[in-house]
C-alpha cells in the first residue's frame, strides 16, 4: 500500500518516520540512563545517608539513649525525600550486632539479630575487628533490595553498624522523575520538527511532483505548448530530477518536432495525391478540350455567315479557353529551363508588386540580400515570390504591413514573406496549399496561388512552411542552390 | 540529634518568635524597666511542642502580670528541677515525683483541675495490634518505653508496681528506655517501638483530642489510681509579691474569655489552690522505691 502513495505523501511520511524514529532512541536512551541511574543514587545516597546517620546515632548510642537513635533514623523515613532515595527501613545494631533500634521495630525487634529475622541479612559486625578501619559497604539481598552498611565508630572502634535497607522502586516508578520531563521535551520536539519535517518532505517532492503532472498531460495536451509551461532550467548541472526535467524538456521538444514532421508529411502526401489527381484529371480533359477547340477553330476557318452561330461560337471558344486555363493553372510545370536568378529579377518581382500596392494602401518593406547570380531558374523563383508578396498584401488588407525578406543562407536561397493581416487558423493551415484552398487570396483572385507556389517549390525539391500568430503570418520558402537555369 | 523533629519545628517557629520578642521589647520593655522577667520553666507533663499556643500563654502571662514572662523548656524534666533547685527559674511546671522529693525547697503554687478534680492517673499503654496484655505482669521480657526518670506516671508508679510484685523494671524487662516525653511514649507504643509504656493519663487524654489517629494506635490497658495532678511550684527565686501575682494570675484565668480559650487549649478547666497532701501517695511511691 505504502508503494502506491504519492511522493507527496510518501517523502513527507518518510521524513517524519525518521524524526519520529530519532526521537524514540532518544527518549529510550534518556529512560534507559535514568533507570540505570536510580541503582547508582540509591547506592550513593545510601552511603552518605550511612555516614551521617552513623555519625549521629553514635553519641546517643554511647549514652544508650534508645529514643534518640529511633528518632534519629526514622527521619530519613519520614521526612519527605525522593522516594525511589528514602530508605525503606533502617536498622541500627550494637556492637553485637543485636537490634538497638530500628524504623520496622515489629519486624526487627530490639536485641533481635538481623539474620535471624531476614535470612538475607549478613551476620553482623561484618568488619572483622583487626582489619584496619571499617568502612561504608554494601550488598544486594535479592533483585530488588540493596542493603548497605555503615560502621558506627567512636574512637576508632566499632560500636555499631547502620543498616539501610533500599527497595529499587517498580518499573515504571524508576522513570518518575525522567518520564514527565522526556514527554514533555519529545513532544515539544514532534510538534517542532514533524511540521517542518513535512514541509521539508514537501519540497523535496514537489519538482518530481510537478513532472509527474507533465507527464501525465502528454497526449492530451500539445507537446509545445506543454514544453513552454515547463520551466527552463536554472542550473546545468542540477539533482536527479533537475536533469529528469532538462531530459524531458528536451524530449518534449523532439515529439513536438515529431509531431510536426509526421503533419508535414501527411499533408505533403494529400499534397501530392491532389497533384497526382489534378495531372491527370488535366491530360484526360486537355485531350478532348484540344479537339473541341479545333474544332470551333475549324468552324470559324470555314466562315461564319450567321450572328447568333458566330455569338454562341465565341461563347463557346471563351468557355473552352477558361477551362484550359484553369487546367493549366492546376497542372503546375516548373519551368526549370531559364535563365539564371539575378538580382534584377527580384527587382523586377518589386517594381510589379509595388504597382499593386499602391491602389490598396499597403505599406511594404523589402530586403534583398542578393548581390549574385544564383543557380536558380529565375521563371519560377519569381512567379512564387509574386504570388506570396500578393498573397501577403492582399491579407494585410488597408493599412497593413508587408515585410520581404530574399537572401541567401546555407547554400539556399530563402524568402520570407511576413504580413500582418488576419490570422490563419489551424483549420485553414492543414488545407493551406490545396487548390481552391479558403486560406489562400482571402476569397479573391484564382484560389490556385498557393498551390501553383508549393508545386514550383516542390519540384525545385525546397521547402515551403508557414507560421501564423495573431501578430503576423510568414511565408517561408527555401529553395537549394542546385537547380541551374542552364542559361546565363 | 536528639530529637529531630522539635528541633526543625523550633527553628521554624525562630522567626516568629524573634518577631514577637521584638515587638514585646519595643513594648513591655519601656514600660516596664528595672523589673526582670518572671521566668517559668516547662516540662513534658503537658504537650511540649504546641509552640504557637504557648507563646499566646506567655503573652496572656505577660499581659495579665504586666511584666515580661519567659518560658524555659529543657530536654528533660531533671534540667529543670536543676534549674529550680538553683533558683533560675521563678516557677516551674514540674510532676508531683520532683516535687515530694524536694518539697523543701520547691513550694506549692497551684495545681491544674483536669476533668473537675486537680488529679490526673497514669496509663499502662500497648500497640493496638496487642490484644493480650492484661496488665504490666504480660509484659515480662519486654521492651517497655518510660517517660522521663522524674516522672510519677512515667516512671515511679509503674516501677512500684513492680516492687510490690517483687521485681523490678531492669529484671522484669528485657529493654527498657526513657523517651524523655509523655507523648513521645504514646509515639513509641504506637510505632510498636515499644512493646509497652507508661504514660500520663492526661496528656494521652489531650493528644486524643488533638492527633487521634496516634492514640488509636495504642490500647490502654490500666488505669492507675488518681494522683496529685502535676503542680507549678515556686522557686525560691520567686519572692512573696511575685507569687501572689502569679498565683492571683492563674486563678482568674477559668473567669475570662481568652483565659478559657487558653485553658481549652490545654484541655484543662483552671487552676486551684492545693495542699500538699494531695501529694501524699506519691509520696508513699516515693518512699517505696527510692529506699
Amino acid at each position: 500500500m505504502f508503494d502506491s502513495l504519492s511522493y507527496r505523501v510518501k517523502v513527507p511520511l518518510n521524513i517524519s518516520l525518521v524524526i519520529v524514529a530519532t526521537v524514540v532512541i532518544i527518549t529510550l536512551t534518556v529512560l534507559g540512563y535514568s533507570y540505570r541511574q536510580v541503582d547508582r543514587e540509591m547506592l550513593h545516597s545510601g552511603e552518605s545517608l550511612g555516614r551521617v546517620l552513623a555519625k549521629g546515632v553514635s553519641g546517643a548510642m554511647l549514652r544508650d539513649d534508645l529514643w534518640a537513635v529511633w528518632d534519629a533514623i526514622r527521619t530519613p523515613t519520614d521526612v519527605a525525600l525522593d522516594e525511589a532515595l528514602r530508605p525503606d527501613v533502617i536498622t541500627v545494631t550494637d556492637a553485637a550486632g543485636k537490634v538497638f533500634a530500628s524504623t520496622a521495630p515489629t519486624r526487627f525487634r530490639i536485641l533481635s539479630s538481623p539474620a535471624e529475622v531476614d535470612a538475607r541479612y549478613p551476620g553482623l559486625p561484618i568488619w572483622p575487628a583487626d582489619e584496619g578501619p571499617a568502612e561504608s559497604t554494601h550488598l544486594w539481598l535479592d533483585a530488588d533490595s540493596l542493603l548497605v552498611l555503615a560502621p558506627v565508630l567512636v574512637d576508632g572502634s566499632l560500636i555499631g553498624t547502620v543498616l539501610m535497607e533500599y527497595r529499587r522502586p517498580a518499573f515504571l516508578e524508576r522513570f518518575a522523575g525522567a518520564l514527565g520531563q522526556v514527554a514533555l521535551i519529545t513532544a515539544l520536539i514532534l510538534v517542532l520538527m514533524l511540521p517542518i519535517g513535512w514541509w521539508m518532505g514537501m519540497r523535496v517532492a514537489r519538482p518530481l511532483q510537478e513532472l509527474a503532472g507533465f507527464i501525465d498531460r502528454i497526449g492530451s495536451e500539445n507537446p509545445r505548448s506543454l514544453r513552454q509551461s515547463l520551466e527552463p532550467l536554472a542550473a546545468a548541472h542540477g539533482d536527479e530530477i533537475d536533469r529528469l526535467r532538462g531530459r524531458f524538456h528536451q524530449m518534449l521538444g523532439e515529439l513536438a518536432d515529431k509531431q510536426g514532421l509526421e503533419r508535414e508529411m501527411v499533408r505533403a502526401d494529400r499534397l501530392a495525391a491532389i497533384g497526382r489527381l489534378t495531372a491527370g484529371i488535366a491530360h484526360e480533359i486537355n485531350n478532348p478540350l484540344g479537339g473541341m477547340l479545333n474544332a470551333v477553330s475549324n468552324h470559324r476557318r470555314r466562315g461564319v455567315s450567321d450572328p447568333d452561330t458566330e455569338r454562341t461560337l465565341s461563347l463557346l471558344e471563351r468557355g473552352l479557353n477558361q477551362i484550359r486555363d484553369i487546367v493549366a493553372a492546376l497542372l503546375v510545370e516548373a519551368r526549370l529551363q531559364s535563365h539564371d536568378l539575378c538580382p534584377e529579377d527580384l527587382h523586377d518581382v518589386e517594381t510589379l508588386v509595388g504597382s499593386d500596392i499602391r491602389s490598396r494602401g499597403v505599406v511594404i518593406d523589402w530586403s534583398v540580400e542578393v548581390r549574385r547570380s544564383l543557380p536558380l531558374p529565375s521563371t519560377p523563383v519569381r512567379q512564387v515570390l509574386m504570388n506570396l508578396a500578393l498573397n501577403a498584401v492582399q491579407a494585410a488588407g488597408a493599412g497593413g504591413r508587408v515585410r520581404v525578406r530574399v537572401g541567401v543562407e546555407a547554400a539556399a536561397l530563402l524568402a520570407r514573406v511576413c504580413n500582418d493581416g488576419r490570422h490563419i487558423s489551424p483549420d485553414q493551415m492543414d488545407r493551406l496549399f490545396e487548390p481552391f484552398s479558403p486560406g489562400d487570396d482571402g476569397g479573391e483572385g484564382t484560389g490556385l496561388g498557393l498551390w501553383v507556389s508549393y508545386q514550383i517549390v516542390q519540384q525545385m525539391e525546397g521547402r515551403i512552411d508557414v507560421r501564423s500568430n495573431a501578430e503576423e503570418t510568414c511565408f517561408t520558402v527555401r529553395l537549394p542552390l542546385r537547380f541551374g537555369g542552364g542559361k546565363a | 540529634m536528639r530529637n529531630m523533629i522539635p528541633v526543625l519545628r523550633r527553628r521554624i517557629a525562630i522567626v516568629p518568635l524573634l518577631m514577637l520578642l521584638s515587638v514585646c521589647l519595643l513594648f513591655g520593655a519601656g514600660v516596664h524597666a528595672g523589673e526582670r522577667p518572671v521566668r517559668v520553666g516547662l516540662t513534658p507533663v503537658i504537650l511540649e511542642d504546641q509552640v504557637r499556643f504557648l507563646e499566646q500563654w506567655r503573652r496572656y502571662l505577660e499581659q495579665e502580670l504586666g511584666r515580661e514572662v519567659q518560658f524555659l523548656r529543657r530536654n528533660s524534666y531533671g534540667e529543670i528541677i536543676e534549674l529550680a533547685l538553683r533558683g533560675q527559674v521563678d516557677f516551674a511546671w514540674v510532676c508531683g515525683f520532683p516535687y515530694v522529693r524536694h518539697q523543701d525547697t520547691l513550694d506549692l503554687l497551684a495545681a491544674p483541675v483536669f476533668n473537675g478534680a486537680p488529679r490526673y492517673q497514669s496509663y499502662l499503654i500497648v500497640p493496638a495490634t496487642d490484644e493480650d496484655t492484661r496488665g504490666l505482669m504480660d509484659l515480662e521480657g519486654g521492651i517497655f518505653a518510660f517517660s522521663d526518670p522524674n516522672s510519677n506516671s512515667g516512671w515511679l508508679y509503674p516501677e512500684a508496681l513492680l516492687r510490690r510484685n517483687g521485681t523490678r523494671s531492669d529484671q522484669h524487662f528485657d529493654r527498657t528506655f526513657y523517651t524523655w516525653g509523655h507523648r513521645r511514649v504514646i509515639e513509641a507504643v504506637a510505632h510498636g517501638l515499644a512493646e509497652g509504656g507508661a504514660v500520663d493519663g492526661y496528656v494521652w487524654e489531650t493528644l486524643a483530642r488533638v492527633e487521634p489517629e496516634l492514640t488509636d494506635r495504642t490500647r490502654i490497658v490500666n488505669r492507675s489510681d488518681a494522683f496529685g495532678f502535676p503542680p507549678v511550684v515556686a522557686t525560691p527565686a520567686a519572692d512573696a509579691e511575685m507569687r501572689r501575682a502569679v498565683l492571683e494570675v492563674l486563678l482568674t484565668m477559668q473567669h475570662s474569655e481568652r483565659g478559657r480559650e487558653l485553658l481549652g487549649t490545654l484541655n484543662l478547666d483552671g487552676f486551684s489552690e492545693v495542699e500538699p497532701d494531695l501529694y501524699e501517695s506519691i509520696r508513699q511511691l516515693s518512699r517505696e522505691v527510692v529506699q
